[in-house]
């Protein structure tokens, strides 16, 4: 049966678990590690590098080199989190054709839902070579304060990947579903998330027969590692330039440097009171000097530069159990999930807070996949007594007039959920209505983010007033937004057109597929070279190394002159075959050569 | 037999050919009062036929497939139905309990043919799934969840968390439940909605406060009612008949006939008739009393009484027939004394509801007599005055958690038995919030200023209710009115700006 792989689509680093009988695993890659870096980079010769191969030429190829796509996707161009983004990238943001963000690696643009499924891809090879099949369903996991578009596009770039995602799940609910999975507990639980471009808090119920409910969930998603390593860049950029009155940010390799060098020293930190940062020949002056830049970071420095992070984390915390109308008394455990959360500042906030340590065994790096890998196998194969029950995270509604923000599904309901409206003409023989939908806490329509908006057409002609459309908002299980219509009188669905969407149009989503399975197919055939060519090498190697031996025992007759003559033309097809890249070739070659030196040892011992 | 609580509403199955229907005059009479809106009570009242004669016709005409029971034709009209004015806010806020007593949930009518259909889902689970859809849409959340409403925390959670394992749609993820799927999301809903409520202390205070206030509105809804139900006229000429008899024994008897008993009663006795049986008892002992000369059958259980005994010549019908009715008016006078007695009890125990229920048969008893029904109206007032509080509380309750369109009209109850300006307000912007119904909304927004003229808030919030129905010219008139009042007011300068914008 066909398994199905959790994957923690993270801003900095992801990871893919899937179930081994009844407990979740997470699956190393090839290097051994647990986790993947989600970078993706393109090289000159204009291969695709995802991972750590990726990061590790990142300083010399910066400008080609993506990271933390995350906190780009399922954005408008124009909106606050995407110029911020833009300021401190080294590689290029460009504007879309919906509005949306695309991103520029050597002459090809990308939209930001492809980059992330470059990413979901490597993850899903990943799955593939441990289990040693094919992997196409998966259960993807979004920060549980992403909005609809995020969703969307994060759903679009599982199926440029090539995978079903069959659900998208949030990531505290998830991390909830690992902690608690299997061990029949009973309480009320906060989920404090603090990732390398997210925070989201959740507080969760977890009751009998197996459901996982969610009370409430807020969070920020432009808040995490990354703006931690950004106060250190701040700090270093600010001191050498009072030193050396030079502006490091203009120059892109330095830039990349630091970023790096300020993500060490933050997580160094994390065990060590001070580290020193060194980062020789960071830049040439116009005289053509070389500046060095070394600098000690301290414990209490780092927490100073990101003390007012850390305090509206609280902040949210705190509004998270407002919503949730309950106080610190009724939580019975708090769970940490994310890398930041190994920070000792952060710790300490958090049991401050709650007036209590918050609870351990949990690993913040994997336990998102593992959750999501759960319950991928609940949904599909149904021996896992288990039900999330999640909720949406903002406020659902329409634009009405005076641009104001009519709510129509308050956040924090659980969902599925649907809610029904009547609209009607304003016009007399009015033949379309148009909606538009937004998600949003603001009473003013024009600070929601806006969903689409959706025309019904075809309208009968009538007086005003006398059409009356029903309208269905549904929100589904996996917080994604539908509008269904229906005429009041037929009884008829009711034809909408959506338009001004920023996501990706199905046209556009299939062309990307067919570019990442052409992606795949080349990688492959790749792959399957390479392991044939070694192969090859290998062979050639010892075949030539034999030659002396063999000469000297048989070398005199004409089979010994016969032998030697064919062994040295197999050599030399295999050559050819491997400069031709011919893998089939190389592969019959392989087999001639493994002949070749059968033979060859069985005349060396006789010879001996 | 109908309870008072019965729901149902026959409504006509579409593109029938009435006139082609096997029916008599009765069935389409009742035919004629069968509009969807008006339950099996409703048409016993406005047709004046005796309930079991109603629920045959109508038992006929589904029989014809003339008529159905709402939500028994499929999903589409089931959605529609459900969208009805009640329902107004939608699926998820499906309102439990707004009109009173708790519903039977077993009871409720749907097309069994939803059950078929190749689906992965048992017909036990369809059962279920279709039993909740069509059965908790006047339940409360007590129903809802299964659960006692004097449960603690604990059993509610249990219980709740038992269900959603049953009913939530991951259960059959990637399965092929075809409509089945949205049913069970409804269902998880309707289930959820009500958890939320019950599972905090506050909003379940509040709630339980909401029900018992609705089950006294009941009370007093159906005390101020004046039709008179089935189960009471039958007690009542069950007791008429009783007095007749023990008055018969203390009055001498005018005439004796062993002729056939009479025929129906007239028309102008307004009672159900008693069963053959019944009434010839009745006589034969009354009778026997009279005259010991007379013998009826074999026994005391007088068992062959009636008209199988020869009839004697020498006494009229007339006679028997005068003598009974007398009996029934001295009857009738000692009822009356009596329920007029229980009504000045029930007012000196301040209990305004049993006192108009004593008083309405008391006028049945005793249709002309002008006093009476000037008491009863006048009690009627005083039960309104308390019902008024409880509509009060009830549209508090609803306008705070969204359910303007109820909140609405409960504001407006309220305002018609204690009138003040804002009760009328607020049922006019509740109105205005829901947006369902306008007329009503721009009435209660009228009488408010009839209360308070001066005020310039109120004649914006009516031209707001006229532009949001559409009425340029009335808004305009309002606004017009509202500017001599405030010429320099901002909120009437908005107004004017939507007026032009929305285009006379």
């Amino acid at each position: 049966m066909e398994r199905v792989i959790g994957i923690d689509l993270g801003t900095t680093n992801s990871c893919v678990a899937v179930m081994e009988g009844d407990a979740p695993v997470v699956v190393p890659n090839r290097g051994g590690y647990k986790t993947t870096p989600s970078i993706v980079a393109v090289t000159e010769a204009g291969k695709r590098l995802v991972g750590h191969i990726a990061k590790r030429q990142a300083i010399t190829n910066a400008e080609n080199t993506v990271y933390a796509a995350k906190r780009l996707i399922g954005r408008k161009w124009n909106s606050p989190q995407v110029k911020n983004t833009l300021m401190a990238s080294a590689f290029t943001i460009i504007e879309g054709p919906h509005g949306d963000v695309r991103i520029k690696l050597r002459e090809k643009t990308f939209s930001v839902a492809e980059i992330s499924s470059m990413v979901l891809q490597e993850m899903k090879v990943i799955a593939e070579d441990y289990l040693g099949s094919p992997v196409s369903k998966a259960v993807v996991t979004v920060p549980a304060y992403f909005n609809d578009n995020q969703r969307q596009a994060t759903k679009d770039a599982g199926q440029i990947a090539g995978l079903d995602v069959i659900r998208i799940i949030n990531e505290p609910t998830a991390a909830s579903l690992a902690y608690g999975f299997g061990k029949g507990f009973d309480r009320t639980l906060v989920v404090y998330d603090l990732g390398g471009g997210t925070f989201d808090v959740s507080v969760l119920e977890i009751g009998a027969h197996g459901v996982f409910k969610v009370i409430s969930t807020t969070g920020d998603t432009f808040l995490g590692g990354e703006d931690f390593d950004a106060r250190v860049i701040d700090w270093l950029v600010k001191g050498f330039h009072e030193e050396h009155g030079i502006d490091l940010r203009q120059d892109r390799m330095a830039l990349q440097r630091l970023r790096d060098a300020a993500e060490k020293a933050k997580c160094e930190l994390s065990s060590v009171v001070e580290t020193e940062i060194n980062l020789p020949f960071i830049i040439s002056t116009g005289r053509n000097e070389a500046l060095h830049l070394q600098r000690t970071l301290t414990r209490s420095i780092l927490e100073e530069l990101t003390a007012d992070l850390v305090t509206r984390t609280v902040q949210i915390t705190q509004q998270a159990l407002q919503e949730a109308k309950l106080s610190i008394q009724d939580i019975d455990e708090t769970i940490l999930v994310g890398g930041m959360t190994r920070m000792p500042a952060v710790q300490r906030s958090v049991a401050q807070f709650f007036h209590k340590e918050p609870g351990k065994g949990v690993h913040p790096d994997e336990v998102v996949a593992l959750g999501a890998a759960i319950q991928g196998a609940a949904l599909v194969e149904e021996r896992h007594e288990m039900v999330l029950l999640d909720v949406t995270p903002h406020d659902l509604g329409i634009m009405t007039v005076g641009s104001h923000f009519e709510e129509l599904i308050p956040q924090n309901t659980t969902v599925p959920t649907s809610r029904a409206k009547i609209f009607t003409t304003s016009r007399d023989n009015q033949t379309a209505v148009k909606i538009l939908v937004m998600q949003g806490e603001s009473q003013k329509a024009s600070e929601n983010e806006l969903l689409g908006e959706f025309v019904l057409t075809g309208l009968k002609p009538a007086p005003k007033g006398q059409v009356e459309i029903e309208v269905t908002f549904a929100i589904n299980t996996d917080g994604i937004v539908s509008v269904s219509a229906k005429d009041m009188d037929t009884g008829q669905a009711q034809s909408i057109q959506v338009t001004a969407t920023s996501g990706l149009t199905s046209d556009e989503i299939r062309h990307m597929m067919q570019n990442a399975q052409e992606y795949m197919i080349e990688r492959r055939t790749d792959e399957a070279f390479e392991t044939e060519r070694q192969k090859a090498e290998t062979l050639v190697a010892e075949v030539e190394s034999m030659f002396p031996v063999v000469e000297r025992v048989v070398g005199a007759s004409d089979f010994g002159r016969d032998a030697l003559a064919k062994a040295r033309s197999v050599v030399e097809r295999a050559r050819t075959a491997v400069k031709r890249k011919d893998t089939q070739a190389v592969r019959e070659q392989v087999d001639m050569l493994e002949r070749t030196i059968r033979m060859f040892r069985g005349v060396v011992t006789r010879g001996a | 037999m109908i309870t008072a609580a019965d729901k149902s509403k026959p409504r006509l199955v579409e593109g029938v050919n009435v006139l082609k229907l096997a029916i008599g005059p009765e069935e389409a009479f009742v035919l004629s009062r069968i509009d969807g809106n008006s339950s099996l009570q409703d048409i016993i009242h406005a047709t004046g036929l005796l309930p079991d004669r109603v629920e045959r016709a109508i038992s006929r005409l589904i029989e014809l497939g003339a008529v159905h029971y709402t939500g028994s034709i499929g999903p589409a009209s089931a959605q529609v139905s459900r969208s009805a004015p009640e329902s107004h806010e939608g699926a998820k806020s499906s309102i439990s309990g707004t009109r009173g007593a708790s519903v039977v949930r077993s009871n409720h009518a749907y097309d069994p043919t939803e059950l078929d259909g190749d689906f992965d889902l048992d017909q036990t689970k369809r059962k279920l799934i279709l039993d909740r859809y069509y059965g908790t849409e006047s339940s409360n959340h007590y129903e809802v969840i299964g659960i006692p409403p004097d449960a603690d925390r604990k059993a509610i959670k249990s219980a709740y968390y038992e269900l959603v394992a049953i009913i939530h749609p991951d259960k059959y993820f990637g399965k092929n439940v075809g409509h089945f799927r949205q049913k069970m999301e409804s269902c998880f809903a309707r289930l959820t909605e009500a958890y939320e409520v019950l599972s905090r202390a506050d909003s379940r205070e509040k709630y339980d406060a909401y029900l018992k206030s609705q089950q006294q509105v009941a009370d007093l809804q159906r005390a101020l009612d004046m039709r008179v139900t089935p189960e009471e006229l039958d007690r009542l000429e069950a007791e008429l008949v009783r007095l007749a008899e023990t008055t018969a024994a203390s009055s001498p008897p005018t005439s004796t006939s062993i002729n056939a008993p009479p025929a129906n009663t007239s028309a102008s006795m307004q009672f159900r008739v008693l069963s053959d049986q019944e009434r010839r008892q009745a006589l034969a002992s009354a009778l026997r009393r009279s005259t010991p000369g007379i013998r009826f059958g074999a026994g005391p259980s007088g068992s062959a009484a009636g008209p199988s005994s020869p009839p004697n010549p020498s006494p009229s019908v007339d006679g028997l027939k005068h003598h009974y009715e007398t009996r029934l008016r001295h009857a009738r006078e000692l009822k009356l004394k009596s329920h007029l007695q229980l009504a000045r009890d029930a007012l000196a125990k301040n209990d305004p509801v049993s006192a108009c229920d004593a008083l309405r048969i008391a006028q049945r008893l005793a249709p002309d007599d002008t006093s009476i029904a000037a008491h009863l109206a006048e009690v009627q007032k005083q039960a309104n005055w308390v019902l008024s509080a409880r509509y009060l509380e009830q549209a508090k309750y609803e306008e705070e958690h969204g359910r303007f369109d109820s909140a609405s009209r409960n504001f407006a109850l309220a305002a018609q038995a204690r009138p003040s300006a804002e009760l009328w307000e607020r049922a006019a912007r509740c109105g205005l919030n829901s947006k369902a119904d306008l007329r009503s909304a721009a009435d209660s927004a009228k009488k408010a200023l009839e209360l308070d003229p001066a005020r310039v808030d109120l004649h914006t919030l009516l031209a707001e209710i006229f532009l949001e129905g559409q009425l340029s010219a009335s808004a305009a008139a309002v606004i017009e009115r509202a500017a001599r009042l405030s010429p320099n007011d901002d909120s009437i300068r908005a107004l004017r700006r939507r007026l032009e914008r929305n285009g006379t």
